[in-house]
C-alpha cells in the first residue's frame, strides 16, 4: 500500500507543479501527469532500462517539476493563492475517489479472475515484474506479446515499489487513470460551482456500469476492479478529444496538452492507434474557430490548427511506429501483418473491406456479417438505455441541449464536433465490420465481444458530449444564459444516476466483491502449490487439461509465470487407421514437443477421452486417474527412435473446497 | 431560515444531505426490525429449517451424496404460505453457479415471473452460505434456481427460512452501503444545492420585481 500511495503521491507533485508552472487547468493535470511519466517509462522499456526509466520518469521529473515550482516565486503568499486554487473540486474529487480506492483495494485485495486477464492484461503486468523488463525481451508463456505495454507499464509505476507482484495494485493504477480522465470532464467548473463539478465528475464515475450492467444480473461486475483495456481507452479518448473542445487556451497549449494522453492511448493496445486518430480528428473541429468568422477566414488560427493536428498524428504515429520498431528488434516480428486467419496486412485489409463494401456482390460472409453489424446497431443491447442506437440518440440530445442553450459564440463548434464525432463513430464501425470478416475468421458470426468493442467508443463519445454540455453550463455569457444550461446538464446527470440507481444492485458492484468469483483461478492456484516444489523455472512444461476448454491453460500461465508453458497442441490425425493411432499421435507430440524443448508434462482436470484410449502407454504411472481433483506432473524423455516417454514426478491429491 | 439555507456553502449541503441518508437508513433499519416483530408475534412469520427433501425439485439427480443438474435450470419449489424476511442455505457447487434466483408468487394461482424474483448472493466472509432478502413478503409459493448450469453437482446443507436477526444487524454497514452513501451524498446535495440556487434566482427576480 505504501508503494501505491507514494507513486499517486508523485502523481500530484507532478500534476502541482505543471499547474504552477504552465498554467494549464488544475484538473486537467493529474491526467496530464499519469500520462508523461508513464510515456517517460515506456520510452526507456522500448530500449530494455524499464528500471532507469521509472527512476527518471517517476521520482527525478516530479520532484525536480515540483521543486521547480516551488522554489520559483520569493513571494509565499502567491504560492499559497496557487497552492489553494490547485485543489479545484475535479482535482480535489480525483484524490477523494482515489483514496478511497486505495483503502477499499487495500482492505478486499481483489485477485484477479477473468480469461484476458490471464491471457494478456494481467499476465503481461505480472511478467514485467517478475524480469523487470518489457515480456519482449524474454521468453514466456504469453501468446499477444505484440500488444503494446502502456498499461502494464503504468501499473508497474504505481507497484514497483511493492517488493512484489501485487494484483490490487494493477486495480488501483487503472483506476487512478480512470478518475484522471473523469477529473478533466468536471474541470470545467471552479470552487464556486463545485456542486456541479461533483454532480458531472459522479456521473462520469458511474459510466462504466451505464455499458457493463445492461440487465439485471446477480453476478459482481468488475468495473474498477479489472484491468481489461476497453474502458479505460475509451475513456482516455474521451478525454483527449474533451480537452482540445471550446476551450479559451491557446492552440499550442491545447496541442501540447493533448500529446502525452495520445502517445499512451497509441500504446495501449492495437486499437488505440484508430482511437487517437479518432480523439485528434473530433479535436480538430472545435479549433474550426475561423468559420465562425465567414467569410473573412482567419489564416493565422487555420494555420495553427492545422499544425496542431498534424503534431498530434505525427506523435501518434511517433508512438505505433516506435514500438513496431521494437518489437521488429527485440523479437524480430513485423506487426502490419494482423495475423487472424487470412494473413492480411492492415492495408490490404482496409483495402479489401472498402472494394467489398461498394461493391454490388459482395463475397457472402462480407454480406452475412455486415447484415449482422447493422442489425446489432439497432437490436443489441449494449447500454442500461438500450441498443447502440439508442446511446447514439442520448448522445446527440446532449449535444442538441449544448447546441441550443449554449452561447453563440461556440454554436459552431459543437455542431463540428458533434459531425466529427458521428463521422468518426461510422468510420469505427466499418473498421470493426472489417476486422470481423477478415481477422476474427470463426467468431465472425456470433460478432464475439461486440459490446465491448463498441461501448470503447460509445464511452469516449459520451464523455466528450458531456464535458461540452459541461463547458457550455460553466461558460461566461450573458446573465442568466448559464441557468438552463445548468439545468439540463444537472437532468443529463440524472439519467445517469437514476438508471444505475435502476439497474445496478449492490451485489453487482465492486463494493461486493468476494473471492468466490475468482473460484476456479484459487482452486488451480491450490494445484501449483502443491507441485512448487518440484517445478525449477527452467522446465518447458506442457499442459494437459483434459476436459477445459483453455480457461485453466491461461490460469496456469498466469499463476505459473516464471515457467515458460507452450501452446496448447491438439493431435489431429486424419484418415489414420485406428490402430496406427497411438504411434502416428506419438510421432505427432514428439514433433510438437521438439520444436518447443519440452521437458515436462503436467496434466490437470481429467486425461480426456482421446489420451485416456490411446496415449496410457507413454506414461510409466498413469494418468488417467489424475482427474479433476489431482495434479500430476511428469518428466519428459525423449527415446533415441524418435518416440518418447514421461516418467512420473509427483502425483498430488487436491483437495477443493 | 430558508433565506440563509440558500446563501450556505457547498459543504453544508453535502453534510446535510449526508446525516439525512444516515437518518433515512436508520428510519428503514428500525421499520424493518419493528415490521417484522409484529409478524413474528401475529405468527405469520415463523422461522423454520428445510431439508432438501421437503421441496419438489426438477432437473436435478442424485449423485456422490449430492444433486447433479441434467439441464441450465433445476429448481427448488415449495409451498410456503407464509411471510418470508431471509432464506439462507449451504451449498457446495462443483464449479461456479452463475446466478442464481428465488421466484416467488404471491397469490394462489399466479405462475412464476420475472417481475417477481430476488438474487440469491453469497453471505461475505463465510464459505458456500447463500441469502436471498425478501423483504417481509408474503410468499404463496417459491422457486429456488440454485444454478444455471447443466453438470454442476451441488450438495445441500439446511435452508433456514427468517433466521433470526439481531436488531444490531439492521444497522450493519457494509462497502456497499459506504459507497452508496459517498455516491448519492455527492449527487442529492449537488441537485439541492441547483435547487436552491435556481430558487433563490426566483426570489431575486421578484425582489427586483418589487424594487421597482
Amino acid at each position: 500500500m505504501a508503494g501505491a500511495l507514494t507513486s499517486f503521491i508523485m502523481v500530484l507533485l507532478l500534476a502541482f507543479g505543471l499547474y504552477y508552472l504552465t498554467g494549464i487547468k488544475s484538473g486537467f493535470t493529474p491526467l496530464i501527469a499519469i500520462t508523461i511519466m508513464a510515456d517517460i517509462v515506456l520510452v526507456f522499456s522500448f530500449f530494455g532500462l524499464l528500471g532507469k526509466g521509472v527512476t527518471f520518469g517517476c521520482y527525478i521529473v516530479p520532484i525536480i517539476v515540483f521543486l521547480h515550482a516551488f522554489f520559483k516565486d520569493k513571494d509565499r503568499k502567491a504560492f499559497d493563492k496557487k497552492a489553494t486554487e490547485f485543489f479545484s473540486p475535479a482535482v480535489v474529487l480525483f484524490i477523494i475517489s482515489g483514496v478511497f480506492m486505495l483503502i477499499f483495494l487495500a482492505v478486499k485485495q481483489p485477485i484477479m479472475a477473468e480469461w484476458d486477464e490471464f491471457s494478456f492484461w494481467g499476465m503481461s503486468a505480472k511478467l514485467i515484474y517478475n524480469n523487470g523488463a518489457l515480456y519482449t525481451y524474454y521468453p514466456s508463456s504469453m501468446l499477444s506479446k505484440s500488444i503494446p505495454p502502456a498499461l502494464p507499464v503504468l501499473t508497474y509505476i504505481f507497484g514497483h515499489l511493492n517488493g512484489g507482484f501485487i494484483e490490487w495494485v494493477c486495480y488501483f493504477a487503472y483506476d487512478i487513470l480512470l478518475f484522471a480522465c473523469f477529473a478533466a470532464v468536471a474541470t470545467a467548473f471552479d470552487r464556486d460551482k463545485s456542486h456541479l463539478g461533483t454532480m458531472v465528475f459522479i456521473a462520469m464515475f458511474l459510466l462504466p456500469w451505464f455499458f457493463r450492467l445492461t440487465e439485471h444480473v446477480s453476478f459482481i461486475d468488475t468495473s474498477y476492479i479489472s484491468v481489461y483495456s476497453d474502458i479505460p481507452m475509451g475513456v482516455l479518448m474521451g478525454r483527449a478529444a474533451a480537452v482540445c473542445l471550446i476551450e479559451e487556451d491557446s492552440t499550442l497549449k491545447r496541442t501540447a496538452q493533448s500529446i502525452p494522453v495520445l502517445i499512451f492511448l497509441t500504446l495501449c493496445k492495437d486499437m488505440g492507434l484508430a482511437l487517437g486518430c479518432i480523439a485528434a480528428f473530433m479535436a480538430f473541429s472545435g479549433r474550426v474557430a475561423c468559420l465562425e468568422n465567414l467569410p473573412k477566414i482567419k489564416i493565422k488560427e487555420l494555420l495553427a490548427a492545422c499544425l496542431g493536428a498534424i503534431s498530434q498524428l505525427m506523435v501518434i504515429g511517433l508512438a505505433y511506429f516506435g514500438w513496431s520498431a521494437h518489437l521488429a528488434r527485440a523479437m524480430s516480428v513485423d506487426r502490419s501483418d494482423f495475423g487472424g486467419s487470412s494473413g492480411m496486412g492492415m492495408a490490404e485489409m482496409i483495402i479489401t473491406g472498402f472494394k467489398q463494401l461498394f461493391s454490388h456482390n459482395p463475397e457472402e460472409k462480407f454480406a452475412t456479417v455486415k447484415q449482422l453489424m447493422i442489425s446489432a446497431f439497432f437490436n443489441t443491447r449494449v447500454s442500461m438505455l438500450g441498443s447502440g442506437l439508442k446511446v447514439m440518440v442520448f448522445i446527440t440530445g446532449i449535444f442538441a441541449l449544448a447546441f441550443l442553450l449554449g452561447g453563440k459564440k461556440d454554436k459552431l463548434r459543437r455542431a463540428f464536433v458533434y459531425i466529427r464525432g458521428v463521422i468518426s463513430f461510422v468510420g469505427y464501425y466499418v473498421f470493426h465490420l472489417f476486422l470481423y470478416v477478415y481477422v476474427f475468421r470463426n467468431d465472425a458470426y456470433n460478432l464475439v465481444s461486440y459490446d465491448r468493442y463498441m461501448y470503447t467508443f460509445y464511452c469516449g463519445f459520451m464523455m466528450a458530449a458531456v464535458r461540452v454540455l459541461a463547458r457550455a453550463a460553466a461558460g461566461q455569457s450573458p446573465a442568466g444564459g448559464r441557468r438552463p444550461r445548468q439545468r439540463a446538464l444537472a437532468g443529463v446527470c440524472c439519467v445517469f444516476v437514476l438508471l444505475f440507481a435502476r439497474y445496478a444492485a449492490r451485489g453487482n458492484l465492486f463494493t461486493a466483491y468476494d473471492s468466490s468469483n475468482a473460484r476456479i483461478r484459487l482452486q488451480v492456484e491450490k494445484k501449483a502449490r502443491a507441485i512448487e516444489n518440484v517445478v525449477s523455472p527452467e522446465d518447458v512444461i506442457y499442459l494437459h487439461t483434459g476436459e477445459d476448454e483453455g480457461f485453466r491453460w491461461f490460469i496456469y500461465t498466469f499463476v505459473m509465470s516464471d515457467n515458460v508453458i507452450v501452446p496448447q497442441h491438439f493431435i489431429w490425425l486424419p484418415w489414420v487407421a485406428e490402430e496406427d493411432i497411438p504411434m502416428r499421435a506419438e510421432e505427432n507430440l514428439r514433433e510438437f514437443f521438439t520444436r518447443y524443448n519440452v521437458t515436462h508434462f503436467l496434466v490437470d482436470f481429467g486425461a480426456g477421452e482421446f489420451w485416456g484410449q490411446y496415449m496410457t502407454e507413454l506414461f510409466d504411472t498413469p494418468m488417467e486417474d489424475v482427474g479433476k481433483n489431482k495434479v500430476a506432473y511428469y518428466k519428459v524423455n525423449y527415446t533415441d527412435d524418435g518416440g518418447l516417454y514421461f516418467t512420473l514426478i509427483e502425483k498430488v491429491p487436491v483437495v477443493y473446497n | 431560515m430558508i433565506e440563509k439555507a440558500k446563501k450556505a456553502p457547498y459543504r453544508v449541503y453535502v453534510a446535510f444531505t449526508a446525516l439525512l441518508l444516515i437518518a433515512l437508513y436508520i428510519v428503514k433499519g428500525l421499520y424493518l426490525w419493528a415490521a417484522r416483530g409484529s409478524y413474528s408475534k401475529g405468527g405469520s412469520l415463523v422461522y423454520g429449517e428445510y431439508t432438501v427433501s421437503d421441496f419438489d425439485w426438477s432437473s436435478m439427480v442424485e449423485k456422490d451424496g449430492g444433486l447433479i443438474s441434467t439441464d441450465d435450470d433445476p429448481q427448488f419449489i415449495m409451498d410456503y404460505k407464509g411471510r418470508v424476511s431471509t432464506v439462507s442455505f449451504y451449498m457446495e457447487s462443483e464449479f461456479y453457479p452463475g446466478e442464481m434466483v428465488i421466484y416467488y408468487t404471491e397469490k394462489a394461482g399466479d405462475p412464476f415471473s420475472s417481475q417477481k424474483r430476488v438474487w440469491i448472493r453469497p453471505v461475505q466472509g463465510r464459505e458456500n452460505i447463500y441469502v436471498a432478502d425478501l423483504g417481509l413478503r408474503y410468499v404463496e409459493k417459491l422457486r429456488i434456481d440454485p444454478t444455471m448450469y447443466g453438470g454442476n453437482v451441488m450438495t445441500f446443507g439446511s435452508f433456514v427460512f427468517n433466521r433470526n436477526k439481531s436488531l444490531w444487524e439492521y444497522f450493519s454497514v457494509s462497502y456497499g452501503d459506504v459507497f452508496n452513501l459517498i455516491v448519492y451524498t455527492g449527487f442529492v446535495s449537488g441537485l439541492l444545492k441547483l435547487l436552491a440556487e435556481i430558487l433563490s434566482g426566483i426570489t431575486d427576480i421578484k425582489e427586483k420585481k418589487t424594487a421597482k
